[in-house]
C-alpha cells in the first residue's frame, strides 16, 4: 500500500516519480507500436467509461447495501453528481472532435468567444463549465467523509 | 450568437483550483478516518478510494491549471507538448478509480462480516465480561462473607486477602510493599519446619493445623488450612489459608473438659457405685467403687454388656436376678432393686446391694441411656440383722430379769427358811445334810438369776473384793460341761483378791471359754492361768496405769485368728462363726473395761489363741483381817423395818431378822414405811435400820422412800435390797442415800454381815 508513509510508501512514491519522467522524456522511437492520433481521445474515453461503469457500480451497490448511516447520503450525492459529470465530460470531449473551429472566435491564439449556432453548441459550450458538477461532488464527498468521521 | 470564452476559463480555473483544496482536504479527513480505526478495512478503502479521487481531481485540476496558464500565456505549443501526458495519467486514474469502485461490493461484504464478527466477538466478550465480573464479584463477595482467607506467595509475601483478614490483621499489607507474612501475622510455627507453607512446599497437598497467632497483642488459636496456590500451567505460586478462629471453641473444650474431669472425679468419688449404659445396655462409665464391687476394671468393663458386669442373683437361691437397667430400657422410669436381690463380682464373691436405675434424658427429653446407682448394704444388713437380733434379746432379756426378781424372792424365802431349819436341826442329823443339799441347790439357783439378770440389762457391774478363782472355775465348768474339751488350771494360792463382779466376770470367761472351745472343733486343751502383777509396765500386752493387777490368761491351741480379723474381734457383731451373734468379745471387752481392767488377745492362725484379762488387785484385801473381826461382832438388839411387797419376803426376813436377835417392823410399800419410820422415831425406841426393796409395783419404791427417810433423819440407816442384782444402785447405793446393798436371795450370814456392816 502506498497510502502508509513509510520506507516503503517512500520507495514507491519515488517509483512512480522515476517512471512517470521517463514518460515525459519519451521519443517515439521508443515504443513498438504507435499510439497517436485520435487513439489518446479513445483511450481517455474508454477511461471515462471505465470511470462511468466503476461509480455505476458503486452506486448501485450502495443503494443496494441500503446503508442510512450519516455519510452515505452525501457519498451518494458525491457519485451522483461524478456520474453526471463523467456524462458532461464524456460527451463534451466527443463532440470537441466534432465542434468546427471556426466557432472559436480567437484573439491571436487565445479563444475570447464561442459561435453558438445550434444546440448542440450550447451543450457544448456548458461541458466546458463541468467544475460546476465537479467541485459540488468533491464536496459531497468532504461532507460524507467528514460524518463519517464524526461517527469515530 | 456568440459566448465569451471567459466563463469557461475562469470556471475552469476557479474549479481546478477548488478542486485541489477540497482533494486536499477530502484526502486528509480520508487519512484521519482510517488512522482512528486502522483495524476498519471499510474504512482503510474509503481511504483508498479517496485517494484515488483525489489523485484524479488533482491530476486533472493541475493539468487545467497548466493548460490556462500556458494558454493565458500565449505558450500553446507547450500545452500541446503537455497535454496527451497530462489526459493519459487522468485516464489512468479512470482506470484506479474503476478498479476501486468495482471492488466497493468486496470489501462492503467483507467489512460487514469482519464488523458482524467483530461485533459478535465483542459481545460475546461483553457477556464474558460480564460473566466474568458477575464470577469476581460473586467470589468476592464469598471470599469477604468467609473466615478470613488470604493467599501468600511462595515468597512468604501476601498476595491477596479477604475482608475478614483485614479485619483481624489490618496492617498486613500486599505484597507491593514486600511485609512477609511471619511479620503480619506472626504465629507458632513461623520460621518453624512446621510453617505451613513450608510444608505445602516441601509435597504436602493439604495441611491442617491449630496455630496460635498473635492479635492485636492477644494470642488467639486458629484452625488453619492450607492448600497449594497453582498457577494455569501448575507451578506452585503460593498457598491459600484459611484462619478459623478457635479461641472460643478452645476455652470451651477446656472448660468441658474441666466440668468433664470435675464431673469425673465426683463420680469417682461417690461412695455409692454409679454405672451408666447407652441404649443397648451397654456400659458406658463406672465409678471407682463400682469397679471394686463388681471387680471389673473401668477398662475391662466399658462395652460390655450391663448384664456380665452388674450381675444380680437371689441371695435365697443363686438364681439370676432381673436387672433393673432392663426395667428401665423398658418402661423409662426408675426402678429398684429387689430386697434379696446380691451383685455377684467377677471374683465370685457376692454383696447384698441397694440400687436404683434411671433413665438419662438429653436436652430434648430424650432418653439416651440409663444410670444404675448401688451400694454394698451387706454390712448394714447385717447390723440391722444384728439390731433386731438385740432388741429381741432386749426383750427377753427383761422377760428374764423379771422372771429373775421373782425368781430372787421366791429364793429369798427358800433360803432363808432353809439357813433357819438348819438352825434349828442337829447338825448331825440327814435333815440337816437334806437342808445343806437344798442349801447348795438354792445359792446355784441364786447365781443362775444373777446370769439371767447380767444377760438382761449389762449394767454397772456390782463389785466385791474377792478371789476369782472361784468364778473363774464355775464359769469354766458351766461351759465345758459334758465337753471334751480338758482343762489345766495354774493358779497360785497367794492370787490376790479383785473388785469384781462376779455374774459378769464369769461371763467373760464363759465367752472366752466358748470361743476357744469352738477354736478347737470341741477337742483340746484349754489352759487358765492366773498370777499377780506388780509392775504392770513389765508386761508387754498390758497398757494400765501403774498399779497391782491380778492377770488371767485363757489359753487354746485351736485354729486361731486370722491377722487381718484380729483388730476386728472386739468390734460388735464382727463374728467368724456362722451361728455367732458378735456380741460376745464386745460385751467381754466391755466388762473388763469398766472393771478399769484391759483385755488383750495373741494369736495366729492355726497356731492357738491367748486371751489375756488384766483385772485390778482390790485394795481392800489388807483389810480381811479387819474385816473377820466383823464376824464376831454383834450388833445390839435393834429395830429393823423391813419394806417388801412380797409377802414371803418379808416374813423369811421377819424370822432370819428375828433369829438373829432383832425387832422387825414390816411395811408392805415405801409410804407405809416412812410413816412407820416416823411414827417410830416418835417413840421411845426409833428404827435403827431401815431394809428397803428397791421395786415396789404400783408404789413407792426404795429409791424414792429413802429419800423421805434422809429428808427426816439424815442419818437414818437404810439398806437397799433388790431382786435385780445388777441394778445400778445395788452398785453404787451410796449415792442414792443408802448405807448398804443386799441382793436377793440373801443368806443369813448376808444379812448379818450387812448389819455387822452398817453397825461399825
Amino acid at each position: 500500500m502506498c497510502f502508509d508513509w513509510s520506507a516503503k510508501s517512500l520507495r514507491c512514491l519515488f517509483s512512480v516519480g522515476i517512471v512517470t519522467l521517463l514518460v515525459m522524456k519519451a521519443e517515439p522511437a521508443w515504443a513498438v507500436q504507435a499510439h497517436g492520433g485520435v487513439e489518446g481521445l479513445v483511450s481517455h474515453q474508454i477511461g471515462h467509461m471505465l470511470f462511468m461503469v466503476g461509480i455505476g457500480s458503486l452506486l448501485f451497490h450502495v443503494h443496494r447495501a441500503r446503508l442510512r448511516t450519516p455519510g452515505w447520503t452525501e457519498f451518494r450525492i458525491f457519485i451522483w453528481l461524478l456520474l453526471v459529470w463523467n456524462v458532461i465530460t464524456f460527451t463534451g470531449h466527443w463532440m470537441h472532435e466534432f465542434v468546427d473551429v471556426n466557432k472559436y472566435v480567437r484573439a491571436g491564439e487565445n479563444i475570447v468567444s464561442f459561435s453558438v449556432m445550434d444546440i448542440a453548441d450550447v451543450y457544448f459550450y456548458l461541458t466546458r463549465l463541468d467544475h460546476l458538477f465537479l467541485v459540488p461532488s468533491l464536496v459531497f464527498l468532504l461532507l460524507a467523509l467528514k460524518k463519517w468521521r464524526m461517527q469515530g | 450568437m456568440t459566448v465569451s470564452w471567459f466563463p469557461a476559463i475562469f470556471i475552469d480555473i476557479v474549479g481546478s483550483v477548488s478542486v485541489l483544496v477540497i482533494s486536499l482536504c477530502c484526502a486528509l479527513i480520508a487519512w484521519e478516518l482510517t488512522s482512528r480505526k486502522p483495524d476498519n478495512i471499510f474504512r482503510h478503502y474509503i481511504f483508498l478510494f479517496t485517494l484515488a479521487i483525489v489523485c484524479f481531481a488533482i491530476s486533472r485540476s493541475f493539468g487545467h491549471l497548466v493548460k490556462q496558464i500556458l494558454l493565458l500565456n500565449g505558450l500553446n505549443v507547450y500545452w500541446k507538448q503537455i497535454a496527451p501526458f497530462s489526459g493519459a495519467v487522468n485516464s489512468a486514474t479512470f482506470v484506479v478509480i474503476f478498479a476501486f469502485s468495482i471492488y466497493f461490493h468486496r470489501f462492503q461484504k467483507a467489512h460487514e462480516e469482519v464488523e458482524n464478527y467483530q461485533n459478535t466477538l465483542e459481545e460475546k466478550i461483553a457477556i464474558r465480561t460480564e460473566q466474568l465480573e458477575k464470577a469476581n464479584l460473586t467470589l468476592e463477595n464469598v471470599l469477604n462473607s468467609s473466615i478470613p482467607i488470604s493467599i501468600t506467595s511462595v515468597e512468604f509475601e501476601l498476595l491477596l486477602a479477604n475482608e475478614a483478614y483485614h479485619s483481624i490483621w489490618p496492617k498486613a499489607q500486599s505484597c507491593e510493599d514486600g511485609e512477609k507474612c511471619y511479620d503480619s501475622r506472626p504465629g507458632s510455627l513461623c520460621k518453624t519446619d512446621g510453617c505451613l507453607l513450608k510444608r505445602v512446599k516441601n509435597g504436602e497437598g493439604q495441611v491442617l493445623v491449630e496455630v496460635t497467632k498473635t492479635v492485636n497483642g492477644a494470642d488467639k488459636v486458629f484452625l488453619v488450612t492450607a492448600r497449594p496456590f497453582l498457577s494455569p500451567d501448575g507451578e506452585l505460586i503460593g498457598v491459600v489459608e484459611s484462619f478459623q478462629d478457635i479461641s472460643k471453641r478452645k476455652k470451651t473444650e477446656v472448660a468441658l473438659a474441666s466440668e468433664r474431669e470435675r464431673l469425673s472425679v465426683t463420680l469417682r468419688s461417690i461412695a455409692d457405685g454409679v454405672i451408666t449404659t447407652d441404649l443397648d445396655g451397654k456400659v458406658v462409665l463406672i465409678n471407682r467403687v463400682a469397679e471394686q464391687l463388681t471387680g471389673w476394671s473401668s477398662r475391662e468393663a466399658i462395652g460390655k454388656s450391663i448384664h456380665q458386669v452388674f450381675n444380680l442373683i437371689d441371695e435365697r437361691t443363686g438364681e439370676t436376678c432381673e436387672n433393673p437397667v432392663d426395667k428401665v430400657l423398658e418402661t423409662g422410669d426408675v426402678a429398684t432393686l429387689v430386697s434379696y436381690a446380691a451383685l455377684l463380682s467377677q471374683s465370685g464373691s457376692w454383696f447384698n446391694v441397694e440400687d436404683s436405675a434411671a433413665p438419662i434424658f438429653d436436652n430434648e427429653d430424650k432418653m439416651i441411656g440409663t444410670v444404675l446407682v448401688f451400694r454394698d448394704v451387706t454390712e448394714a444388713r447385717r447390723t440391722a440383722e444384728e439390731l433386731l437380733k438385740i432388741k429381741k434379746l432386749e426383750s427377753v432379756g427383761v422377760l428374764a430379769g423379771g422372771i429373775a426378781h421373782d425368781f430372787n424372792n421366791i429364793l429369798s424365802a427358800i433360803l432363808g427358811n432353809i439357813e433357819l431349819a438348819e438352825i434349828s436341826t442337829d447338825p448331825t442329823s440327814k435333815v440337816y445334810q437334806f437342808l445343806q443339799d437344798a442349801k447348795v441347790a438354792a445359792v446355784r439357783a441364786k447365781e443362775s438369776t444373777n446370769q439371767l439378770l447380767t444377760f438382761s440389762k449389762g449394767g454397772e457391774p456390782v463389785k466385791k473384793a474377792a478371789r476369782i478363782e472361784k468364778t473363774i472355775m464355775e464359769a469354766v465348768d458351766f461351759v465345758l460341761y459334758e465337753s471334751s474339751v480338758s482343762t489345766t488350771f495354774t493358779i497360785p494360792d497367794d492370787l490376790w483378791q479383785v473388785e469384781f463382779d462376779p455374774g459378769q466376770i464369769s461371763q467373760v470367761i464363759q465367752n472366752l471359754i466358748r470361743n476357744a472351745s469352738h477354736a478347737l472343733g470341741g477337742d483340746g486343751e484349754i489352759s487358765i492361768a492366773c498370777e499377780n502383777v506388780r509392775d504392770v509396765s513389765s508386761e508387754p500386752l498390758a497398757d494400765l496405769p501403774k498399779r497391782e493387777y491380778v492377770k488371767i490368761s485363757i489359753q487354746d491351741n485351736g485354729c486361731g485368728i486370722a491377722e487381718e480379723n484380729i483388730q476386728k474381734i472386739f468390734d460388735p457383731y464382727f463374728t467368724t462363726k456362722q451361728e455367732g451373734s458378735g456380741l460376745g468379745l464386745a460385751i467381754s471387752h466391755s466388762i473388763i473395761s469398766k472393771h478399769a481392767g484391759q483385755i488383750v488377745v495373741q494369736s495366729k492362725e492355726n497356731d492357738g489363741t491367748t486371751f489375756t484379762l488384766f483385772l485390778p488387785a482390790s485394795q481392800k484385801q489388807m483389810n480381811n483381817e479387819q474385816a473377820n473381826e466383823f464376824k464376831t461382832f454383834q450388833p445390839h438388839r435393834a429395830k429393823v423395818l423391813v419394806m417388801d411387797d412380797e409377802e414371803i419376803v418379808q416374813k423369811i426376813m421377819e424370822q432370819m431378822l428375828e433369829h438373829l436377835g432383832h425387832e422387825v417392823l414390816l411395811s408392805a410399800d415405801g409410804k407405809e414405811a416412812v410413816e412407820i419410820f416416823m411414827q417410830q422415831h416418835e417413840s421411845d425406841r426409833p428404827v435403827d435400820i431401815v431394809i428397803m426393796d428397791l421395786t415396789i409395783p404400783g408404789g413407792m419404791g426404795g429409791k424414792e422412800a429413802v429419800n423421805e427417810i434422809l429428808k427426816f433423819d439424815p442419818e437414818a440407816k437404810v439398806i437397799v435390797s433388790s431382786g435385780y442384782s445388777n441394778d445400778p444402785i445395788l452398785a453404787n447405793y451410796e449415792r442414792y442415800g443408802f448405807k448398804a446393798a443386799i441382793s436377793k436371795p440373801f443368806s443369813l450370814a448376808e444379812i448379818k454381815k450387812t448389819l455387822q456392816t452398817i453397825a461399825s
